[in-house]
């Protein structure tokens, strides 16, 4: 809760104090703002594990029945603001980042951790508002130009319509269950489950929520958005979409489906597990055909989503942890490797695969972060990608089958199009020399995105040891 | 352990080390064979596992795993045997190959992980490992259309190795309270036959395009032939016994209770492949592919053998694996040398180098004698064997599998013949380097000393495939 507070009231005092100072400040401010609210994260995350709840100043004010700090809330926020700490890193220095676009991404970041921590769905619906509508603003941030206002019209209108879709669910259940709290649907559901009522409402309910989160997190049927939107906005804003929205939209799908409607999975395991192959297949074989290295890795992210999907199907427990190591890799590689792809974009917004001609030849740590990201995401073994997949696996073997073998077949089609960048790297000569000079900060950053890939991919038992402690 | 980080660390100092690090990778690949030598030394064959290594790993569950039997041993002795004489074959590349030396040693790591591994996860983990220096090696020093080749190559062993992972991860599910990933458990895992036959189809795909087993070949000839020299010894001499390896240990003893479906599959596949591969090999004019298609030919016939699943089979295959890999490295490198030398190694164009190089000749001569399998080199005593099982299980079989000593004999005499003999198409074959004289009368000493001692080798190996069949027929009693 404190860190809430912190991010919220700092974000306001960034926009009024940065308006008119250069720009370095404010970026500072907003930095060691997120420090501050890690660290604050960090106390709870110590307190929930001594006490079994957060408690304190702060958080006896708030009723539990709103926001509830439970681990998965620290831990998935913990992760939202650390990949934040990365993009903000990565990509601020020479993109001139005024305190305006900081305090729309802090207002944004703070609607995520409402969605990582709600017990109530208009918390929920809250969070999700404050999310996006800040997003919107950031996809159009390019002002002069044409491709990024379209992705922010076309990101609102659908935005727009998926949040009304979910609002309809949000009332479709309440009508059935009487309640908008978490623990009071839970309980109405699994009882109805036990008695064996098969209920319409709540059912319809729960697919038109199922509908609205799959739009934000760009799952199959729901993807048509995320291709566009992810090309046509600034760098900045992509990476964000691709990151710090994907792992808000999961907490929040994680926490609805897998507390509060767990005891009523056969209703909707089957529908959500054919969505996530639909997902998986079409977001890799759509990517194979992309000349644009932005746009492959926006239909990649679309992959990513189909997988992580199988996080909700497995059982809460072993998904929550595949997860969490599932998204702490995809971060870690996507931000990593939009930094090279920003770093190769030159004037005239060329996304291509040739941006990354010769890479090998002139900078071999470049090229050491390019592999281990690439690899990764391809989910190639001793990278934090591979850990993540295998949690996901083993989650889903036993339930569906056939999703882990889609999912298996999805990875190897990946493999086609993750490596075709090092055709490019490695095995061409370079045509015009791309400038590869970065700054000390971006190296500490990337270092740090590096060591997380391969320290989790190494060592998973790094971020396991926690879940012997919390459960 | 030892085995594999000493050849990982080394690696990643020799990345960065510059003109060093030839030398540098080389001491670490000599290094992790001195201790190879000392587990040898105080091996014994008849206690099973040994050498353990066991700390929780990924999760309580998954272990890093490590440990040897003989069957591990013979591996191990071969990877660690070879590794040092390729970085050798490569000395002559100076400037700018850094990385080339890093990645041969650092996937002499992975394969020595590979063949110690207990535990399933960290097998899988290992065999994907070794798959990225081949891939470095071949895609940023081949020749040709590399890159669509060596994707190939990834393509076709990932979606095999993704296969063993799903089947890996089935059988750890089936293991009560998910306890334990290792191989003990994973092994005494009942499976029903629907089940048995699916995990084994999984586990058999990522063998089979390894070995490469025929219908599943595709992208060997290709890479083989535009991978350089190194990268082909690697692929040829120690890759494939990744699949012949996991054949034995992993998917006989893991899934028996779908042997009787599979084995006739294998043996067939296999010898069909002996003949398709030599009758292939005897029309090209690439001395490479030549060896390609020689090396496709002669792993057919230790599947084969393998999979009947005798002792006498499975002996000969181990001893075949062995030999096959000194020959196969061998003849690449012999290849190497005449290509260095000539610009081209296509058979048409070469000629008279015997004249030129006695030395370079007889090396040669017994390098392609090692490789026909002619009594007292290494290639004889596991052919036998080899030839001797598949005739036992079936006599048409055996006898078409028979046909390829006559066939290999064509195609090997053929590649000689065309290149050492006739006239000298004009380059002058400079002498040998003192290098290659090491690397050369190394693999020369091995052919010979194990053409007139094999049984040293299969000592070491038979108290091991007793265990194996022992466990392989237990259950199998267990099931019916």
């Amino acid at each position: 809760m404190t860190s809430l507070l912190i991010l919220f009231l700092g974000a306001i005092v960034v926009l009024y104090y940065g308006i008119n100072k250069p720009e370095g400040k404010s970026l500072w401010i907003t930095i060691s703002l997120l420090l501050a609210a890690l660290g604050s994260l960090i106390y709870d995350l110590k307190l929930f594990i001594v006490h079994r709840k957060v408690s304190g100043w702060l958080a006896d004010y708030v009723p539990e029945n709103m926001l509830a700090w439970n681990f998965n809330a620290i831990a998935f926020s913990m992760v939202l603001i650390l990949a934040f700490l990365l993009v903000l890193g990565l990509f601020s220095r020479n993109n001139h980042i005024g305190a305006d676009l900081l305090g729309l991404m802090l207002f944004s970041v703070c609607g995520g951790m409402l969605m990582t921590s709600f017990s109530n769905l208009i918390m929920l619906f809250l969070g999700i508002e404050c999310l996006s509508i800040p997003l919107y603003v950031l996809a159009g941030s390019k002002k002069s130009d044409l491709a990024s206002n379209e992705s922010a019209v076309k990101y609102f209108l659908m935005g727009a319509f998926s949040t009304a879709i979910f609002l309809m669910g949000c009332a479709f259940l309440y009508g059935g269950t009487g309640s908008l709290e978490l623990e009071s649907i839970s309980r109405a559901t699994s009882m109805i489950a036990h008695l064996g009522i098969k209920s319409n409402l709540i059912f319809s309910g729960i697919i038109l929520l199922m509908a609205g989160m799959l739009f934000k997190i760009s799952a199959f049927p729901f993807h048509f958005w995320s291709p566009d939107v992810y090309d046509g906005s600034p760098n900045r804003t992509t990476v964000f979409m691709a990151t710090v929205v994907k792992i808000a939209a999961f907490a929040a799908f994680y926490r609805l489906f897998d507390t509060a409607l767990e005891d009523v999975k056969n209703w909707w395991g089957t529908t959500l597990a054919v969505a996530a192959g639909a997902t998986i297949l079409f977001g890799n074989i759509a990517a194979i055909r992309q000349n644009s290295f932005k746009r492959m890795l926006a239909y990649s992210s679309v992959a990513h989503a189909g997988y992580m999907l199988m996080a909700i199907l497995a059982s809460p427990d072993e998904g929550l942890w595949a997860l969490l190591i599932y998204l702490i890799a995809y971060s870690c590689s996507a931000v990593s490797v939009f930094y090279l792809l920003d770093k190769t974009t030159g004037e005239n917004q060329q996304f291509s695969f040739d941006n990354f001609n010769g890479l090998g030849k002139q900078n071999k740590w470049l090229s050491l972060i390019l592999i281990v990201s690439m690899f990764s995401m391809a989910g190639i073994p001793m990278t934090a990608g591979f850990a993540g997949k295998y949690g996901l696996f083993s989650g889903i073997i036993s339930t569906y089958p056939w999703l882990l073998y889609v999912a298996l077949l999805g990875s190897a089609i990946s493999i086609a199009y993750y490596f075709r960048v090092f055709k490019h790297a490695f095995f061409s000569e370079n045509t015009d020399a791309a400038s590869w000079k970065t700054g000390a900060i971006e190296w500490m950053f990337l270092a740090v995105a590096l060591i997380i890939t391969l320290l989790v991919g190494f060592w998973p038992a790094v971020i396991n040891t926690w879940k012997e402690i919390t459960f | 352990m030892e085995l594999i980080f000493i050849p990982i660390i080394t690696a990643f100092i020799a990345a960065w080390t510059g003109k060093w690090s030839r030398w540098i990778a080389l001491l670490g690949s000599v290094i992790s064979g001195v201790f190879l030598l000392y587990f040898f030394m105080h091996f014994n064959p008849d206690a099973g596992v040994q050498w353990q290594w066991n700390k929780p790993w990924f999760s309580s569950a998954i272990h890093f795993h490590t440990g040897m039997d003989g069957i591990s041993m013979v591996l191990l002795i071969l990877t660690n045997l070879l590794c040092p004489l390729i970085l050798l074959s490569a000395f002559h590349k100076k400037e700018d190959h850094a990385l080339l030396f890093a990645l041969i040693v650092g996937m002499q790591g992975a394969l020595n992980g590979v063949f110690v591994a207990q535990d399933g996860l960290m097998f899988y983990i290992f065999w994907e490992l070794a798959l990225i220096p081949v891939y470095f090696i071949a895609g940023l020093w081949g020749e040709g259309n590399r890159f669509k080749t060596t994707l190939r190559f990834f393509i076709y062993t990932f979606i095999g190795s993704l296969a063993m992972l799903a089947s890996l991860i089935y059988l750890f599910s089936k293991v009560p309270d998910h306890t334990s990933f290792s191989y003990e458990m994973l092994v005494s895992v009942p499976l029903s036959s629907t089940e048995a036959f699916w995990v084994g189809a999984g586990l058999l795909l990522a063998f089979a395009v390894k070995i490469p087993i025929m219908p599943f070949h595709g992208w060997q000839p290709a890479t083989y032939t535009e991978a350089p020299a190194v990268g082909s010894m690697l692929l040829s001499g120690i890759m494939l016994k990744m699949g012949l390896y996991g054949l034995l240990r992993w998917f006989m003893p893991l899934v028996p209770e779908s042997l009787p479906t599979f084995i006739p599959l294998i043996i067939g596949a296999g010898v069909v492949g002996i003949i398709y591969a030599a009758l292939i090999a005897i029309r090209q004019n690439d001395m490479k592919r030549i060896v390609a298609y020689s090396s496709l030919s002669h792993v057919g016939l230790i599947a084969a053998g393998i999979a009947v699943a005798g002792e006498t089979g499975i002996q000969g295959g181990i001893l075949q694996m062995f030999s096959h890999g000194v020959n196969a490295v061998g003849l690449f490198l012999a290849i190497d040398i005449i290509e260095r030398r000539n610009n081209t190694r296509l058979l048409d164009s070469l000629g008279g180098i015997a004249a030129q190089s006695r030395a370079f000749a007889v090396f040669f001569l017994i390098i392609v004698l090692g490789a026909t399998a002619v009594p007292f080199t290494n290639g004889f005593p596991g052919e036998l064997l080899l030839l001797k099982t598949v005739f036992s299980y079936h006599s048409i079989w055996g006898i078409v599998a028979g046909i390829t000593i006559i066939l290999c004999a064509v195609y090997m005499l053929r590649m000689y013949q065309f290149s050492m003999f006739g006239e000298s198409k004009g380059t002058v074959f400079t002498p040998l380097a003192w290098h290659e004289w090491v690397s050369l009368s190394g693999i020369v000493l091995l052919i010979v000393f194990f053409g007139l001692f094999p049984q040293l080798i299969m000592d070491i190996s038979a108290p091991a495939v007793k265990q194996l069949l022992i466990l392989i027929q237990n259950m199998r009693g267990v099931i019916s």
